[in-house]
């Protein structure tokens, strides 16, 4: 559905010239819920304004179903557009108009009659959950019933993607959980590709089905999101699956490890134990469900009288589902 | 007699002052319906063409910020009506009369107000113009559905302004024939020392400015919903 190649944007400045986006190329397939994060300066509201050709890029290519966005004229780009919604961090309504009007000025450039833009504006206040408000102005709303307006009028020209540039960002918990319950909801009952630009990693564990890690302009990490968790050394994974503080130094091997689905249900600390002749201690750990699957983010302190068969150890680890990242203590031989 | 009937009797209080009163009304009502077409139209171009704005165009943008914004705001209006009586004299015929005055009048407040409008338009958020774009408006269209309601309620109280100004120039116009209550008040109320003149003259005016005030606060009350 939206396909990036090779996307570079270079800032002139006087002094240097800043490159806030190095060559990014990126897949999102149809009635996907992709999430990009990245810390602030990653390069990610660049991006957007790139991805919706609000800033032109310096180099390559969108292409969102089969249209070259960066190949078409104005005019063909203002009907480009239209297959996009956007979704912003601050909703930004225009407070001269209510919410119906908000809602229907995606409408009205084209050839809908009024009443039935009023109509749409209504159907998509109930899809949104906040029925009866037709005739409210923005003011006159809650930061999150705010947001809800922004997604209804992002849906207002039955768009094929949605584009959310950190629309949680400005909410609180309970109301971010709400957004996300919505947007997640919308995409599958209208089918529609999603790109969420967040900093934030719970919006991606709740809400996306694949993930790409934006740092310093580049794509440092990407997959779908059971993929990208599943590796231990993926910095993504590490930011999807925290570890407690601990401390482990101590001991004779420290084995990071990740598993997945069945290798959750290993009792793996036990096993290593029996099959080694060592004992394991579990320095930290994190349990958690991604999407539908569940993931174990174990930190194994492994310690023995006599020499330990390092090979060995990651062996059974590796046979029994787990990818493993091996910060061996000095003096411990592989 | 004191001065109370003294003021009922006044003769030319009775003739002259409608009179004046219309004329200030006219000058004051043509000038202000052009210096917000004509000033209202500069300020648009002025921020549409600003660097950084919707269409960006540096010639265009810095020809008309500061050679006819910041120049002709620059030229007080004392100099500038006696100035432009040459060029009045040829656009409409006449050098005197209310008129002639909203030549002078309109080229005086119309850069005056594209400033003002300049101004409110650039308060109107980015982001609601990020997003009339993502959603396929055209320029014009942003003109029409973003900025101009999104900057009404500042519009309306430029608006105001600019109307209180123009009752002042035109006051001094009127020394130089445009006629109205600035003419009235120095005819009567300095040449021939009627100081009631003066001070009723001064009441009108107040009263008028207070009026208007009042009507443009009240009209951006109204359409306020920020």
């Amino acid at each position: 559905m939206i396909s990036v190649r090779e996307l570079t944007k270079v800032y002139r400045q006087p002094a240097r010239d800043v490159v806030a986006l190095d060559n990014i190329t990126l897949d999102i397939d149809d009635g996907e819920i992709h999430g990009i994060i990245g810390r602030s300066g990653a390069g990610k509201s660049t991006l957007v304004r790139c991805l919706t050709l609000l800033d032109r890029p310096t180099n390559g290519s969108v292409v969102v179903g089969s249209q070259n966005l960066t190949a078409v004229s104005d005019t063909e780009l203002r009907n480009a557009r239209r297959r996009i919604g956007m979704v912003f961090q601050h909703a930004n309504l225009l407070s001269s108009r209510t919410v119906a009007d908000n809602i229907s000025l995606p409408l009205e450039s084209g050839k809908k009659k009024k009443a039935d833009r009023r109509a749409k504006a209504k159907e998509l206040l109930d899809l949104v959950g906040l029925s009866g408000l037709e005739d409210t102005y923005p003011a006159q709303l809650s930061g999150g019933q705010r947001q809800r307006v922004g997604i209804a009028r992002a849906l207002a020209a039955d768009p094929d993607v949605l584009l959310c540039d950190e629309p949680t960002s400005a909410l609180d918990p309970a109301t971010t959980d709400d957004i996300l319950k919505l947007i997640r909801a919308v995409s599958d009952r209208l089918n529609l590709t999603v790109v969420v630009i967040t900093h934030e990693m719970s919006v991606v564990k709740t809400l996306c089905d694949s993930v790409s890690l934006l740092d310093n302009g580049k794509i440092l990490d990407f997959g779908p999101l059971s993929q990208v968790a599943a590796n231990v050394n993926s910095d993504l994974s590490r930011a999807l699956l925290p570890l407690p503080t601990h401390e482990a130094a101590s001991a004779d091997l420290v084995i990071e490890v990740v598993g997945s689905q069945d290798a959750v249900n290993i009792p793996i600390a036990t096993k290593i134990a029996a099959e080694h002749s060592v004992t394991v201690d579990i320095a930290a750990a994190n349990i958690e469900t991604l999407g539908d699957a569940r993931f174990a983010h174990y930190l194994l302190a492994i310690d023995s009288d006599t020499q330990i068969n390092l090979t060995g150890i990651e062996a059974t680890l590796v046979r029994n589902g787990y990818s493993i990242r091996t910060r061996a203590k000095e003096g411990v031989q592989a | 007699m004191n001065w109370f009937e003294q003021l009922l009797n006044n003769r030319a209080l009775e003739t002259a002052l409608p009179e004046a009163i219309w004329e200030t009304v006219v000058m004051v009502g043509i000038s202000g319906i052009a210096t917000v077409l004509i000033g209202g139209a500069i300020g648009i171009i002025l921020h549409l063409t600003r660097p950084g704005g919707l269409t960006p165009m540096r010639v265009l943008y810095g020809l008309l910020s500061s050679i006819v914004v910041n120049i002709t705001r620059s030229i007080p209006y004392a100099i500038l009506m006696v100035a432009l009586i040459p060029f009045t004299q040829w656009l409409v015929n006449t050098s005197i009369g209310p008129i002639a005055a909203t030549v002078s009048l309109t080229i005086a407040t119309a850069p005056f107000f594209a400033r003002l409008v300049e101004t409110s338009l650039r308060e109107v958020p980015t982001g609601t113009v990020d997003a009339a774009q993502v959603m396929g408006l055209s320029n014009g269209q942003i003109v029409t559905k973003v900025f101009l309601p999104e900057a009404l309620p500042g519009l309306i109280a430029a608006t105001t302004n600019t109307i209180v100004v123009l009752i002042g120039y035109s006051a001094m116009a009127g020394l130089i024939g445009g006629g109205g209550l600035g003419r009235l008040a120095y005819n009567y109320g300095y040449q021939r020392f009627d100081s009631q003149i003066m001070i009723v003259t001064i009441v009108v005016i107040v009263i008028g400015v207070q009026l208007i005030q009042w009507i443009g606060d009240k009209i951006v009350a109204a359409v306020d919903h920020r």
